[in-house]
Protein backbone atom coordinates (compact mmCIF):
# COMPACT_ATOMS: atom_id res chain seq x y z
CA UNK A 1 0.00 0.00 0.00
CA UNK A 2 1.39 3.51 -0.76
CA UNK A 3 2.40 5.43 2.42
CA UNK A 4 -0.14 8.23 3.38
CA UNK A 5 3.17 9.74 3.93
CA UNK A 6 4.14 10.46 0.42
CA UNK A 7 0.15 11.66 -0.37
CA UNK A 8 0.76 14.15 2.32
CA UNK A 9 3.85 15.27 1.30
CA UNK A 10 2.98 15.89 -2.34
CA UNK A 11 -0.32 17.60 -1.20
CA UNK A 12 1.67 20.15 0.77
CA UNK A 13 4.34 20.80 -1.89
CA UNK A 14 1.45 21.52 -4.74
CA UNK A 15 -0.29 23.60 -2.50
CA UNK A 16 2.21 25.61 -1.95
CA UNK A 17 2.67 25.69 -5.57
CA UNK A 18 -1.07 26.75 -5.60
CA UNK A 19 -0.66 29.25 -3.52
CA UNK A 20 1.77 31.13 -5.48
CA UNK A 21 3.80 32.28 -2.18
CA UNK A 22 6.66 29.95 -3.49
CA UNK A 23 7.52 31.54 -6.24
CA UNK A 24 6.97 35.20 -4.40
CA UNK A 25 10.02 33.85 -1.97
CA UNK A 26 12.38 32.59 -4.63
CA UNK A 27 11.82 35.79 -6.65
CA UNK A 28 12.93 38.03 -2.99
CA UNK A 29 15.86 35.08 -2.29
CA UNK A 30 16.65 35.85 -5.98
CA UNK A 31 17.60 39.95 -5.62
CA UNK A 32 18.42 39.43 -2.19
CA UNK A 33 21.05 36.94 -3.22
CA UNK A 34 22.21 39.28 -5.91
CA UNK A 35 21.16 42.50 -5.02
CA UNK A 36 19.31 45.14 -6.77
CA UNK A 37 22.70 46.98 -7.72
CA UNK A 38 23.38 44.43 -9.34
CA UNK A 39 20.97 45.07 -12.38
CA UNK A 40 21.35 48.73 -11.97
CA UNK A 41 25.20 48.75 -12.20
CA UNK A 42 25.21 45.69 -14.40
CA UNK A 43 22.58 47.78 -17.08
CA UNK A 44 25.07 50.33 -17.18
CA UNK A 45 28.10 48.02 -17.97
CA UNK A 46 29.38 49.34 -14.30
CA UNK A 47 29.72 45.96 -12.70
CA UNK A 48 32.84 45.56 -10.48
CA UNK A 49 34.73 42.11 -11.27
CA UNK A 50 34.08 41.56 -7.85
CA UNK A 51 30.91 42.33 -6.87
CA UNK A 52 29.47 38.97 -5.92
CA UNK A 53 32.20 38.76 -3.78
CA UNK A 54 30.72 41.99 -2.38
CA UNK A 55 27.45 41.68 -1.55
CA UNK A 56 27.84 37.73 -0.50
CA UNK A 57 28.58 39.34 3.19
CA UNK A 58 25.16 41.10 3.47
CA UNK A 59 23.13 38.26 1.82
CA UNK A 60 22.84 36.58 5.10
CA UNK A 61 22.47 39.48 7.27
CA UNK A 62 18.96 40.28 4.99
CA UNK A 63 18.17 36.27 4.99
CA UNK A 64 18.58 35.39 8.31
CA UNK A 65 15.51 37.43 9.48
CA UNK A 66 13.05 36.63 6.48
CA UNK A 67 13.42 32.76 6.79
CA UNK A 68 12.58 32.52 10.23
CA UNK A 69 9.48 34.58 9.79
CA UNK A 70 7.95 32.82 6.60
CA UNK A 71 9.07 29.27 7.95
CA UNK A 72 7.27 30.75 11.21
CA UNK A 73 4.54 31.73 9.58
CA UNK A 74 3.95 28.57 6.98
CA UNK A 75 4.63 25.82 10.14
CA UNK A 76 2.82 27.98 12.70
CA UNK A 77 -0.55 26.88 11.15
CA UNK A 78 -0.09 23.89 9.50
CA UNK A 79 -1.42 21.69 12.23
CA UNK A 80 -3.64 24.01 14.39
CA UNK A 81 -5.37 25.05 11.15
CA UNK A 82 -6.19 21.77 10.16
CA UNK A 83 -7.39 21.35 13.82
CA UNK A 84 -9.25 24.15 13.63
CA UNK A 85 -11.46 23.51 10.55
CA UNK A 86 -11.65 19.53 11.64
CA UNK A 87 -9.61 18.15 8.41
CA UNK A 88 -7.05 16.90 10.27
CA UNK A 89 -9.80 14.81 12.23
CA UNK A 90 -10.84 13.53 9.13
CA UNK A 91 -7.31 12.79 7.63
CA UNK A 92 -6.75 10.57 10.54
CA UNK A 93 -9.65 8.68 10.23
CA UNK A 94 -8.26 7.21 7.08
CA UNK A 95 -5.72 4.71 6.75
CA UNK A 96 -2.79 7.65 7.89
CA UNK A 97 -0.94 6.99 11.56
CA UNK A 98 0.13 10.18 12.94
CA UNK A 99 3.94 9.83 12.09
CA UNK A 100 2.99 9.66 8.64
CA UNK A 101 0.52 12.66 9.01
CA UNK A 102 3.44 15.06 10.92
CA UNK A 103 6.21 14.22 9.01
CA UNK A 104 4.63 14.14 5.80
CA UNK A 105 3.61 18.22 6.58
CA UNK A 106 6.96 18.85 7.94
CA UNK A 107 8.94 17.20 5.18
CA UNK A 108 6.40 18.98 2.56
CA UNK A 109 6.87 22.38 3.99
CA UNK A 110 10.67 22.50 4.53
CA UNK A 111 11.06 21.55 1.49
CA UNK A 112 8.72 23.79 -0.41
CA UNK A 113 10.82 26.20 1.72
CA UNK A 114 14.24 24.61 1.10
CA UNK A 115 12.85 24.66 -3.03
CA UNK A 116 11.92 28.27 -2.86
CA UNK A 117 15.50 29.51 -1.28
CA UNK A 118 17.37 26.92 -3.72
CA UNK A 119 15.12 29.00 -6.86
CA UNK A 120 16.43 31.83 -5.50
CA UNK A 121 19.81 31.55 -4.11
CA UNK A 122 20.31 28.97 -7.51
CA UNK A 123 19.32 31.64 -9.81
CA UNK A 124 21.67 33.93 -8.34
CA UNK A 125 24.63 31.38 -8.47
CA UNK A 126 24.42 30.62 -11.71
CA UNK A 127 25.00 34.85 -12.57
CA UNK A 128 27.43 34.81 -9.66
CA UNK A 129 29.41 32.00 -11.16
CA UNK A 130 29.29 33.63 -14.94
CA UNK A 131 30.93 36.70 -13.56
CA UNK A 132 33.01 35.39 -10.84
CA UNK A 133 33.35 31.58 -9.70
CA UNK A 134 35.16 32.42 -6.73
CA UNK A 135 32.62 33.07 -4.68
CA UNK A 136 29.98 30.03 -5.72
CA UNK A 137 31.04 27.91 -2.32
CA UNK A 138 29.59 31.25 -0.27
CA UNK A 139 26.68 31.30 -2.29
CA UNK A 140 26.83 27.62 -1.50
CA UNK A 141 27.37 28.06 2.36
CA UNK A 142 24.33 30.65 2.60
CA UNK A 143 22.09 28.00 1.00
CA UNK A 144 22.62 25.38 3.60
CA UNK A 145 22.51 27.52 6.78
CA UNK A 146 19.54 29.36 5.55
CA UNK A 147 17.89 25.97 4.89
CA UNK A 148 19.04 24.56 8.44
CA UNK A 149 17.89 27.81 9.96
CA UNK A 150 14.48 27.26 7.77
CA UNK A 151 14.44 23.48 9.12
CA UNK A 152 14.48 24.76 12.82
CA UNK A 153 11.98 27.37 12.87
CA UNK A 154 9.53 24.88 11.23
CA UNK A 155 10.39 22.77 14.26
CA UNK A 156 9.34 25.42 16.34
CA UNK A 157 6.49 26.47 14.46
CA UNK A 158 5.25 22.91 14.57
CA UNK A 159 5.74 23.06 18.44
CA UNK A 160 3.56 26.15 18.15
CA UNK A 161 1.05 24.21 15.97
CA UNK A 162 0.57 21.72 17.78
CA UNK A 163 0.38 23.62 21.11
CA UNK A 164 -2.51 26.01 19.93
CA UNK A 165 -5.67 25.48 18.77
CA UNK A 166 -6.92 28.15 16.09
CA UNK A 167 -4.89 29.50 13.46
CA UNK A 168 -5.21 32.96 14.85
CA UNK A 169 -3.38 31.66 17.77
CA UNK A 170 -1.18 30.04 16.25
CA UNK A 171 0.10 33.02 13.68
CA UNK A 172 -0.09 35.45 16.65
CA UNK A 173 2.45 33.03 18.55
CA UNK A 174 4.56 32.67 15.67
CA UNK A 175 5.03 35.92 14.96
CA UNK A 176 5.55 36.72 18.21
CA UNK A 177 8.06 33.85 18.76
CA UNK A 178 9.80 35.49 15.29
CA UNK A 179 9.66 38.86 17.33
CA UNK A 180 11.80 37.68 20.06
CA UNK A 181 14.19 35.79 18.22
CA UNK A 182 15.10 38.19 16.16
CA UNK A 183 14.57 41.61 17.20
CA UNK A 184 14.37 41.77 20.83
CA UNK A 185 16.85 39.10 21.02
CA UNK A 186 19.73 40.89 19.14
CA UNK A 187 19.27 44.10 19.64
CA UNK A 188 17.43 44.16 23.05
CA UNK A 189 18.54 41.36 25.52
CA UNK A 190 22.30 40.27 23.48
CA UNK A 191 22.73 44.07 23.99
CA UNK A 192 22.04 44.45 27.49
CA UNK A 193 24.15 41.41 28.43
CA UNK A 194 27.60 42.55 26.77
CA UNK A 195 27.29 45.84 27.43
CA UNK A 196 26.13 46.57 30.64
CA UNK A 197 27.11 43.07 32.02
CA UNK A 198 30.34 42.93 30.08
CA UNK A 199 29.98 39.31 30.81
CA UNK A 200 31.47 37.74 27.43
CA UNK A 201 32.00 34.39 28.71
CA UNK A 202 28.02 34.07 28.24
CA UNK A 203 27.96 35.09 24.56
CA UNK A 204 28.87 31.85 23.66
CA UNK A 205 25.75 30.13 25.19
CA UNK A 206 23.13 33.02 24.58
CA UNK A 207 24.46 32.52 21.02
CA UNK A 208 23.66 28.88 20.67
CA UNK A 209 20.34 29.43 23.09
CA UNK A 210 19.22 31.07 19.42
CA UNK A 211 18.78 29.43 16.37
CA UNK A 212 18.70 32.41 14.58
CA UNK A 213 22.33 33.84 16.54
CA UNK A 214 23.83 30.63 15.89
CA UNK A 215 23.04 30.84 11.75
CA UNK A 216 24.12 34.28 11.79
CA UNK A 217 27.29 33.78 13.54
CA UNK A 218 28.16 30.59 11.60
CA UNK A 219 27.43 32.15 7.98
CA UNK A 220 29.63 35.19 9.19
CA UNK A 221 32.60 32.76 9.95
CA UNK A 222 32.75 31.86 6.00
CA UNK A 223 32.03 35.10 4.68
CA UNK A 224 35.31 36.33 6.72
CA UNK A 225 36.94 37.64 2.87
CA UNK A 226 34.15 39.56 2.05
CA UNK A 227 34.74 43.63 1.96
CA UNK A 228 31.11 44.09 2.93
CA UNK A 229 31.53 41.76 5.71
CA UNK A 230 31.30 44.77 7.96
CA UNK A 231 32.45 44.11 11.81
CA UNK A 232 32.09 41.15 13.41
CA UNK A 233 30.12 41.79 16.21
CA UNK A 234 31.76 40.98 20.28
CA UNK A 235 29.86 37.42 19.61
CA UNK A 236 31.80 36.16 16.33
CA UNK A 237 34.96 38.09 17.06
CA UNK A 238 34.58 36.17 20.78
CA UNK A 239 34.25 32.78 19.35
CA UNK A 240 36.86 33.95 16.89
CA UNK A 241 39.57 34.36 19.60
CA UNK A 242 38.24 32.13 21.84
CA UNK A 243 37.95 28.88 19.64
CA UNK A 244 39.77 29.78 16.51
CA UNK A 245 37.43 30.09 13.08
CA UNK A 246 37.35 25.88 12.17
CA UNK A 247 36.22 25.12 15.62
CA UNK A 248 33.88 27.81 16.29
CA UNK A 249 31.95 27.01 12.91
CA UNK A 250 31.99 23.04 14.03
CA UNK A 251 30.51 23.91 16.99
CA UNK A 252 27.70 26.06 15.92
CA UNK A 253 26.81 23.87 12.88
CA UNK A 254 26.26 21.01 15.33
CA UNK A 255 24.28 22.98 17.29
CA UNK A 256 22.12 24.38 14.74
CA UNK A 257 21.54 20.68 13.74
CA UNK A 258 20.16 19.91 17.28
CA UNK A 259 18.19 22.90 16.61
CA UNK A 260 16.58 21.62 13.44
CA UNK A 261 16.21 17.94 15.79
CA UNK A 262 15.16 18.96 18.81
CA UNK A 263 12.23 20.99 18.14
CA UNK A 264 10.88 18.67 15.71
CA UNK A 265 11.09 15.66 17.94
CA UNK A 266 9.15 17.43 20.93
CA UNK A 267 6.72 18.41 18.75
CA UNK A 268 5.79 15.08 17.62
CA UNK A 269 6.41 13.40 21.06
CA UNK A 270 3.12 15.90 22.31
CA UNK A 271 1.46 15.67 18.56
CA UNK A 272 1.53 11.84 19.17
CA UNK A 273 -0.24 11.97 22.88
CA UNK A 274 -2.80 14.40 21.92
CA UNK A 275 -6.38 13.81 20.96
CA UNK A 276 -6.91 14.20 17.19
CA UNK A 277 -9.50 17.30 17.97
CA UNK B 1 -23.22 -17.31 16.01
CA UNK B 2 -22.77 -13.87 14.36
CA UNK B 3 -19.93 -12.28 12.85
CA UNK B 4 -18.65 -9.66 14.35
CA UNK B 5 -18.19 -6.10 13.10
CA UNK B 6 -16.88 -3.87 15.58
CA UNK B 7 -16.33 -5.29 19.24
CA UNK B 8 -15.59 -2.54 22.26
CA UNK B 9 -14.13 -4.10 25.92
CA UNK B 10 -13.82 -2.00 28.64
CA UNK B 11 -13.02 1.08 26.21
CA UNK B 12 -12.66 4.13 29.17
CA UNK B 13 -12.19 7.85 28.02
CA UNK B 14 -11.53 10.30 30.40
CA UNK B 15 -11.23 14.08 30.38
CA UNK B 16 -9.66 14.74 33.87
CA UNK B 17 -12.02 13.35 36.04
CA UNK B 18 -14.82 13.43 33.66
CA UNK B 19 -15.45 10.06 32.23
CA UNK B 20 -16.80 11.03 28.82
CA UNK B 21 -17.10 6.34 28.34
CA UNK B 22 -16.99 4.60 31.11
CA UNK B 23 -15.97 0.61 30.94
CA UNK B 24 -18.07 0.65 28.03
CA UNK B 25 -17.70 -3.13 26.03
CA UNK B 26 -20.37 -3.64 23.62
CA UNK B 27 -20.49 -5.69 19.91
CA UNK B 28 -21.63 -4.67 17.06
CA UNK B 29 -22.47 -7.53 14.42
CA UNK B 30 -22.14 -7.56 10.73
CA UNK B 31 -25.04 -6.07 8.83
CA UNK B 32 -27.73 -3.50 9.05
CA UNK B 33 -28.37 -0.15 10.33
CA UNK B 34 -27.41 0.23 14.56
CA UNK B 35 -27.79 3.55 15.78
CA UNK B 36 -25.88 4.84 18.59
CA UNK B 37 -28.45 7.02 21.05
CA UNK B 38 -27.83 8.81 24.06
CA UNK B 39 -28.32 12.51 25.53
CA UNK B 40 -26.11 15.69 25.06
CA UNK B 41 -23.07 14.49 26.71
CA UNK B 42 -24.05 10.74 27.00
CA UNK B 43 -20.69 9.56 25.11
CA UNK B 44 -21.95 8.45 21.96
CA UNK B 45 -19.50 10.87 20.05
CA UNK B 46 -16.42 9.97 22.07
CA UNK B 47 -17.02 6.27 21.81
CA UNK B 48 -17.71 7.01 17.90
CA UNK B 49 -13.94 8.81 17.90
CA UNK B 50 -12.19 5.86 19.60
CA UNK B 51 -13.69 3.45 17.51
CA UNK B 52 -11.69 5.59 14.89
CA UNK B 53 -8.64 5.53 16.47
CA UNK B 54 -9.49 9.68 16.87
CA UNK B 55 -9.15 9.36 20.83
CA UNK B 56 -6.24 7.86 23.22
CA UNK B 57 -8.61 5.19 25.27
CA UNK B 58 -8.00 2.41 27.62
CA UNK B 59 -9.81 -1.22 26.90
CA UNK B 60 -9.83 -2.16 23.30
CA UNK B 61 -11.57 -1.93 20.28
CA UNK B 62 -11.25 -4.24 17.01
CA UNK B 63 -12.96 -3.66 13.55
CA UNK B 64 -13.16 -6.95 11.81
CA UNK B 65 -10.62 -8.45 14.10
CA UNK B 66 -7.81 -5.64 13.85
CA UNK B 67 -7.18 -3.71 16.96
CA UNK B 68 -7.24 -0.34 16.35
CA UNK B 69 -4.42 0.94 18.72
CA UNK B 70 -2.19 -1.81 17.55
CA UNK B 71 -3.21 -2.32 13.94
CA UNK B 72 -4.85 0.94 12.64
CA UNK B 73 -3.89 1.01 9.42
CA UNK B 74 -5.50 -2.27 8.50
CA UNK B 75 -8.09 -1.19 11.26
CA UNK B 76 -8.93 1.86 9.42
CA UNK B 77 -9.20 0.18 5.70
CA UNK B 78 -12.29 -1.83 6.97
CA UNK B 79 -14.22 1.43 8.26
CA UNK B 80 -15.58 4.42 6.52
CA UNK B 81 -16.02 7.62 8.29
CA UNK B 82 -19.07 10.24 7.25
CA UNK B 83 -18.25 13.36 9.68
CA UNK B 84 -21.12 15.23 11.06
CA UNK B 85 -20.03 18.73 9.54
CA UNK B 86 -18.29 18.82 6.49
CA UNK B 87 -14.65 19.34 6.71
CA UNK B 88 -13.10 18.41 3.12
CA UNK B 89 -10.15 20.97 1.71
CA UNK B 90 -11.80 23.61 0.27
CA UNK B 91 -9.00 24.02 -2.35
CA UNK B 92 -9.08 20.61 -3.88
CA UNK B 93 -11.79 19.62 -6.08
CA UNK B 94 -13.90 17.06 -6.10
CA UNK B 95 -12.25 14.57 -7.90
CA UNK B 96 -9.01 15.72 -6.67
CA UNK B 97 -10.54 15.39 -2.61
CA UNK B 98 -11.39 11.51 -4.05
CA UNK B 99 -8.25 11.05 -5.51
CA UNK B 100 -6.36 12.20 -2.27
CA UNK B 101 -8.10 9.87 -0.41
CA UNK B 102 -8.28 6.90 -2.31
CA UNK B 103 -4.27 7.18 -3.13
CA UNK B 104 -4.12 6.76 0.62
CA UNK B 105 -6.33 3.75 0.02
CA UNK B 106 -4.66 2.19 -2.71
CA UNK B 107 -8.08 2.61 -5.17
CA UNK B 108 -7.88 2.39 -8.84
CA UNK B 109 -8.79 5.30 -10.93
CA UNK B 110 -12.12 3.92 -12.22
CA UNK B 111 -13.46 3.39 -8.93
CA UNK B 112 -13.42 7.23 -8.24
CA UNK B 113 -15.76 7.33 -11.03
CA UNK B 114 -17.92 4.55 -9.84
CA UNK B 115 -18.45 6.30 -6.77
CA UNK B 116 -18.98 9.83 -8.27
CA UNK B 117 -21.77 8.40 -10.54
CA UNK B 118 -22.87 6.01 -7.22
CA UNK B 119 -23.46 9.23 -5.39
CA UNK B 120 -24.25 11.63 -8.47
CA UNK B 121 -21.63 14.09 -8.35
CA UNK B 122 -20.44 13.23 -11.74
CA UNK B 123 -21.21 16.90 -12.98
CA UNK B 124 -19.24 18.34 -10.02
CA UNK B 125 -16.02 16.42 -10.83
CA UNK B 126 -14.22 19.57 -11.29
CA UNK B 127 -15.51 21.81 -8.91
CA UNK B 128 -13.76 22.95 -5.92
CA UNK B 129 -15.62 21.55 -2.72
CA UNK B 130 -16.30 24.64 -1.45
CA UNK B 131 -18.91 25.42 -4.18
CA UNK B 132 -20.80 22.08 -3.64
CA UNK B 133 -23.66 22.44 -1.07
CA UNK B 134 -24.39 20.92 2.53
CA UNK B 135 -26.08 18.42 0.87
CA UNK B 136 -23.59 17.31 -1.95
CA UNK B 137 -20.63 17.93 0.72
CA UNK B 138 -22.12 14.92 2.79
CA UNK B 139 -22.37 12.72 -0.45
CA UNK B 140 -18.82 13.36 -1.47
CA UNK B 141 -18.09 12.53 1.66
CA UNK B 142 -19.94 9.14 1.61
CA UNK B 143 -18.15 8.67 -1.44
CA UNK B 144 -14.69 9.02 0.48
CA UNK B 145 -15.70 6.93 3.26
CA UNK B 146 -16.67 3.77 0.53
CA UNK B 147 -12.91 4.34 -1.34
CA UNK B 148 -11.68 1.33 -0.41
CA UNK B 149 -15.71 -0.49 -0.25
CA UNK B 150 -15.40 -1.31 3.56
CA UNK B 151 -17.50 -3.64 5.32
CA UNK B 152 -18.44 -0.83 7.67
CA UNK B 153 -19.20 2.42 7.76
CA UNK B 154 -19.49 5.18 10.96
CA UNK B 155 -21.74 7.85 10.63
CA UNK B 156 -21.70 10.85 12.51
CA UNK B 157 -24.83 12.36 12.87
CA UNK B 158 -25.40 11.87 8.85
CA UNK B 159 -29.42 14.17 7.75
CA UNK B 160 -28.60 16.76 11.08
CA UNK B 161 -27.62 19.47 8.56
CA UNK B 162 -29.94 18.22 5.69
CA UNK B 163 -33.25 19.13 4.35
CA UNK B 164 -35.92 16.66 4.21
CA UNK B 165 -35.63 15.96 0.56
CA UNK B 166 -32.12 15.23 1.05
CA UNK B 167 -32.51 13.38 4.25
CA UNK B 168 -34.75 11.13 2.13
CA UNK B 169 -31.87 10.63 -0.60
CA UNK B 170 -29.45 10.09 1.85
CA UNK B 171 -31.36 7.84 3.84
CA UNK B 172 -31.67 5.60 0.20
CA UNK B 173 -28.21 5.36 -0.37
CA UNK B 174 -27.82 4.14 3.42
CA UNK B 175 -30.60 1.19 2.83
CA UNK B 176 -29.15 0.52 -1.11
CA UNK B 177 -25.58 0.38 1.18
CA UNK B 178 -27.07 -2.33 4.12
CA UNK B 179 -28.94 -4.07 0.92
CA UNK B 180 -25.40 -4.81 -0.33
CA UNK B 181 -24.32 -6.49 2.93
CA UNK B 182 -22.48 -3.36 4.46
CA UNK B 183 -22.96 -2.86 8.38
CA UNK B 184 -24.08 0.93 9.41
CA UNK B 185 -23.15 2.57 12.35
CA UNK B 186 -24.57 5.77 13.15
CA UNK B 187 -25.41 8.16 15.96
CA UNK B 188 -28.49 10.48 15.60
CA UNK B 189 -30.12 12.89 17.79
CA UNK B 190 -33.26 12.77 15.86
CA UNK B 191 -35.13 9.92 17.67
CA UNK B 192 -38.10 10.03 15.30
CA UNK B 193 -36.05 8.49 12.49
CA UNK B 194 -34.30 6.07 14.21
CA UNK B 195 -36.86 3.86 14.01
CA UNK B 196 -37.15 4.34 10.07
CA UNK B 197 -33.01 3.87 9.52
CA UNK B 198 -32.17 1.34 12.28
CA UNK B 199 -32.76 -1.83 12.73
CA UNK B 200 -30.79 -2.30 15.58
CA UNK B 201 -30.07 0.44 18.60
CA UNK B 202 -27.33 0.92 21.55
CA UNK B 203 -28.82 3.38 24.00
CA UNK B 204 -25.49 5.11 25.84
CA UNK B 205 -25.78 7.25 28.80
CA UNK B 206 -23.58 8.71 31.61
CA UNK B 207 -20.61 6.86 28.93
CA UNK B 208 -22.19 3.67 29.58
CA UNK B 209 -24.14 1.14 27.48
CA UNK B 210 -28.08 1.42 28.57
CA UNK B 211 -29.92 -0.75 26.48
CA UNK B 212 -28.74 -2.80 22.92
CA UNK B 213 -32.09 -3.85 21.33
CA UNK B 214 -34.05 -4.03 18.31
CA UNK B 215 -36.55 -1.34 18.48
CA UNK B 216 -39.78 -3.53 18.26
CA UNK B 217 -37.82 -5.35 21.65
CA UNK B 218 -37.11 -2.58 22.99
CA UNK B 219 -40.41 -1.69 23.37
CA UNK B 220 -41.85 -4.51 24.24
CA UNK B 221 -39.27 -4.67 26.96
CA UNK B 222 -40.29 -1.51 28.36
CA UNK B 223 -43.35 -2.61 28.14
CA UNK B 224 -44.05 0.59 25.82
CA UNK B 225 -47.79 0.17 24.72
CA UNK B 226 -49.90 1.81 21.64
CA UNK B 227 -52.50 4.14 22.87
CA UNK B 228 -55.83 3.31 20.97
CA UNK B 229 -59.03 5.28 20.93
CA UNK B 230 -62.31 3.96 19.65
CA UNK B 231 -65.47 5.88 19.26
CA UNK B 232 -68.88 3.40 18.92
CA UNK B 233 -71.14 4.05 16.09
CA UNK B 234 -74.12 3.06 19.41
CA UNK B 235 -72.75 4.72 22.57
CA UNK B 236 -74.93 2.78 24.67
CA UNK B 237 -73.04 -0.44 23.47
CA UNK B 238 -69.65 1.04 25.63
CA UNK B 239 -70.17 -1.48 28.97
CA UNK B 240 -69.79 -4.81 26.14
CA UNK B 241 -67.56 -2.63 24.18
CA UNK B 242 -64.97 -2.78 27.68
CA UNK B 243 -65.78 -5.98 28.48
CA UNK B 244 -64.47 -7.11 24.84
CA UNK B 245 -61.34 -4.90 24.95
CA UNK B 246 -60.63 -6.33 28.48
CA UNK B 247 -60.73 -9.76 26.74
CA UNK B 248 -58.12 -8.61 24.26
CA UNK B 249 -55.49 -7.79 26.46
CA UNK B 250 -56.60 -4.08 26.49
CA UNK B 251 -55.57 -2.27 29.87
CA UNK B 252 -56.44 1.24 31.36
CA UNK B 253 -59.18 1.71 29.97
CA UNK B 254 -61.55 4.89 30.32
CA UNK B 255 -63.72 7.36 28.92
CA UNK B 256 -63.79 10.35 27.72
CA UNK B 257 -66.21 11.73 26.14
CA UNK B 258 -67.79 9.75 23.25
CA UNK B 259 -64.33 7.98 22.84
CA UNK B 260 -62.68 4.72 24.87
CA UNK B 261 -59.23 4.93 25.62
CA UNK B 262 -57.07 2.13 26.40
CA UNK B 263 -53.31 0.86 26.41
CA UNK B 264 -52.78 -2.18 24.17
CA UNK B 265 -50.13 -4.37 23.30
CA UNK B 266 -48.28 -2.88 19.61
CA UNK B 267 -48.87 -6.44 17.63
CA UNK B 268 -52.53 -6.85 19.48
CA UNK B 269 -54.15 -3.75 17.17
CA UNK B 270 -55.92 -6.35 14.89
CA UNK B 271 -57.34 -8.48 17.93
CA UNK B 272 -58.54 -5.64 19.62
CA UNK B 273 -60.89 -4.72 16.43
CA UNK B 274 -62.12 -8.30 15.78
CA UNK B 275 -63.01 -8.72 18.87
CA UNK B 276 -65.10 -5.48 19.06
CA UNK B 277 -66.88 -7.15 15.99
CA UNK B 278 -67.50 -9.97 17.37
CA UNK B 279 -69.00 -8.57 20.36
CA UNK B 280 -71.57 -6.64 17.64
CA UNK B 281 -69.86 -3.19 18.83
CA UNK B 282 -69.35 -1.40 15.67
CA UNK B 283 -66.81 1.13 15.17
CA UNK B 284 -67.42 5.13 13.88
CA UNK B 285 -63.90 6.04 13.81
CA UNK B 286 -60.93 5.14 15.65
CA UNK B 287 -56.82 6.71 16.34
CA UNK B 288 -53.59 4.73 17.45
CA UNK B 289 -50.65 6.36 18.81
CA UNK B 290 -47.73 4.26 18.46
CA UNK B 291 -45.04 4.20 21.21
CA UNK B 292 -41.74 6.20 19.92
CA UNK B 293 -38.20 5.94 21.21
CA UNK B 294 -38.79 9.13 23.28
CA UNK B 295 -41.17 6.98 25.29
CA UNK B 296 -38.26 4.50 25.64
CA UNK B 297 -35.71 7.08 26.04
CA UNK B 298 -37.56 8.86 28.85
CA UNK B 299 -38.12 5.73 30.58
CA UNK B 300 -35.17 4.37 30.54
CA UNK B 301 -33.00 7.84 31.43
CA UNK B 302 -35.39 9.62 33.41
CA UNK B 303 -33.87 12.32 30.71
CA UNK B 304 -35.34 14.94 28.24
CA UNK B 305 -33.53 15.24 24.89
CA UNK B 306 -31.05 13.18 23.18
Amino acid sequence: MPSAFYMILRKELKDSLKSKWLVTFAVTFFFLALGVPYIILGAGGLLPQDYPGMVVGTLITLAVPLVPLVSLAMSSTTIAGERETGTLEYLLAQPASKMEVFFGKYVGITLSLTLAMGLGYGGAELIVYATNPTFIVSFLYALLYSSMLSGASVGLGFVISVLTKTRAAAIGSGLFLWFVLVIIYDSGFLGVITVALNADSLLLPLTIANPVETTRILAMMHMADSPLRGELGPQASYLLQEYGSIVASRILAAVLIIWVVVPITIAYLIFRRQDAS
Amino acid sequence: MPEISISATNVTKTYGEFKAVDDLSLQVEKGGVWALLGPNGAGKTTFLKCILGLREFSGSITIEGYDIVKDPKKAKMQIGYVPQHPTLYDELTVQETLRYFGDMRNVKRSRLKELLEFVGLELWARQPSSALSGGMKQRLMLAVALLSDPPTLLLDEPTANLDVRRQLEFRDLINLLVSEGKTVVLTTHLLGDVDQIAQKIMLINKGKLVVKSSVPDLFRDLDLTSQMYIELVDPTKEKDAIIALEKSGANDISVKGTWLEMGIDPSNKIAVLDNLRNADCAIKDFKIEEPNLEDAFMKITGEGNA
